[in-house]
């Protein structure tokens, strides 16, 4: 197998991406502040005009149902909200400091985006039903799950391909065969990328307990949704290594989620898959 | 195939549930659109529709048998956990429509 990776130099690997446009972190900072008016904000998210002209392709897409409906940022404020406003540029600015990670033999960059596209319209619906987690975050949260294991192919691509070999001849997870020779799962490297770029909290342990949410006591609901999200893109075929197999959810998770039920699982399916579609359109879009 | 709802005409079938601005089902998948229901969608603000093209209608059946292998193939080496199992038998009942 090839040289394993430690946490050590993948951290050093992180410290290495450039930090996420700065039009970010004043928009965060605003929103702190109950006083910032739409059209302050719009000020701000306009000072970058790659990000604001995404922006508003974004908020036309049919994806939010209001095609050819919103001239300006402000106006996408307006009708969108400030939150969901915020997580299309936070999504827009990790699209684009990962344009560069090409595909290559045992991992498509493009599966995985799909597929985390198709867990945020997950996601999505499975907040606004059980109302356990924002609807806006839990869709950025599926979007941006998987940024570890970007970081993982692009730091040791040959021990990558190597691991999802042993995924899938060990029908174990991937996440757990990290777990088994490295002591680490691609979940822990995306949450030091994602604390290096500022995530807010909810997003950053969403992350790092994707696969374990009974140890994220404060958000658990939304990791819940996360956990179950991945595994329902991976289960309709958007699967982001293909052929390694499921991880499973625990019986109170799923429960809680109202999943246990089958005409509410049901329902979810039938949604998700509906779902999914325009996600892919969303994903062309944010590309 | 998504298209344009100026350019939908009665006769073409939903391939996928339409959905409003709030993700409402209007439609169902499968659904064979009259006029009536197209100026529907139109008022109600839907500007896209993911409707079966005839490519589409012949490749459906493989698409379906496909995805129902991949689903059996991809739960077989998966844990076999009450959950995992209750998710693999709807989307079966899902796939087979």
């Amino acid at each position: 197998m090839a040289e394993k990776p430690t946490i050590e130099s993948l951290t050093e690997q992180v410290r290495n991406i450039p930090t996420l446009p700065a039009v970010l972190g004043e928009l965060s900072k605003r929103l702190e502040d109950s006083k910032t008016s739409s059209e302050e904000l719009a000020q701000v998210i306009q000072k970058d005009q790659s990000i604001s002209s995404k922006v508003l392709k974004l908020v036309n897409s049919p994806f939010y149902g209001y095609a050819g409906k919103i001239h300006s940022i402000q106006q996408g404020i307006m009708i969108l909200g400030f939150n969901a406003v915020k997580n299309l540029v936070l999504s827009t600015s990790v699209l684009e400091a990962f344009k560069g990670v090409k595909s290559g033999d045992g991992f498509r960059i493009e599966d995985l985006w799909i597929h985390s596209a198709a867990t945020s319209a997950a996601a999505k619906n499975l907040a606004e039903t059980t109302k356990l987690a924002d609807p806006d975050e839990a869709f950025v949260t599926g979007l941006l799950h998987d940024i570890g294991k970007v970081v993982l192919w692009t730091a040791e691509p040959d021990f990558f391909r190597a691991a999802v070999s042993l995924s899938i001849n060990r029908h174990l997870p991937f996440g757990d065969l990290l777990q088994q020779i490295l002591g680490f799962r691609d979940e822990d490297i995306g949450a030091l990328l994602a604390e290096k770029w500022k995530f807010p909290e909810s997003l950053r342990e969403a992350i790092r307990w994707r696969e374990r949410p009974a140890q994220c006591k404060q958000h658990r609901g939304l990791t819940a949704i996360l956990q179950a999200s991945n595994l329902m893109a991976c289960a309709m075929g958007y699967h982001d290594l293909p052929s390694t197999p499921l991880g499973t959810p625990s019986p109170e998770d799923w429960n809680n989620l109202g999943l246990a039920s089958d005409p509410q699982l049901k329902a979810w399916i039938a949604n998700s898959d509906a779902r999914m579609q325009s996600a892919k359109y969303f994903l062309e879009m944010l590309n | 195939m998504l298209i344009a709802i100026s350019k939908l005409e009665p006769g073409a079938v939903s391939r996928t549930p339409v959905l409003d601005s709030r993700d409402q089902v209007l439609l169902p998948a499968g659904t064979m659109l009259t006029a009536g229901m197209i100026t529907t969608l139109v008022n109600r603000g839907v500007s896209l529709v993911d409707i079966v093209s005839s490519e589409d209608a012949a490749n459906l059946e493989d698409e379906r048998a496909k995805a129902r292998l991949q689903v059996i193939e991809m739960f077989g080496m998966s844990p076999r956990t009450h959950e995992l199992q209750q998710l693999q038998r709807l989307l079966l009942e899902h796939l087979n429509g």
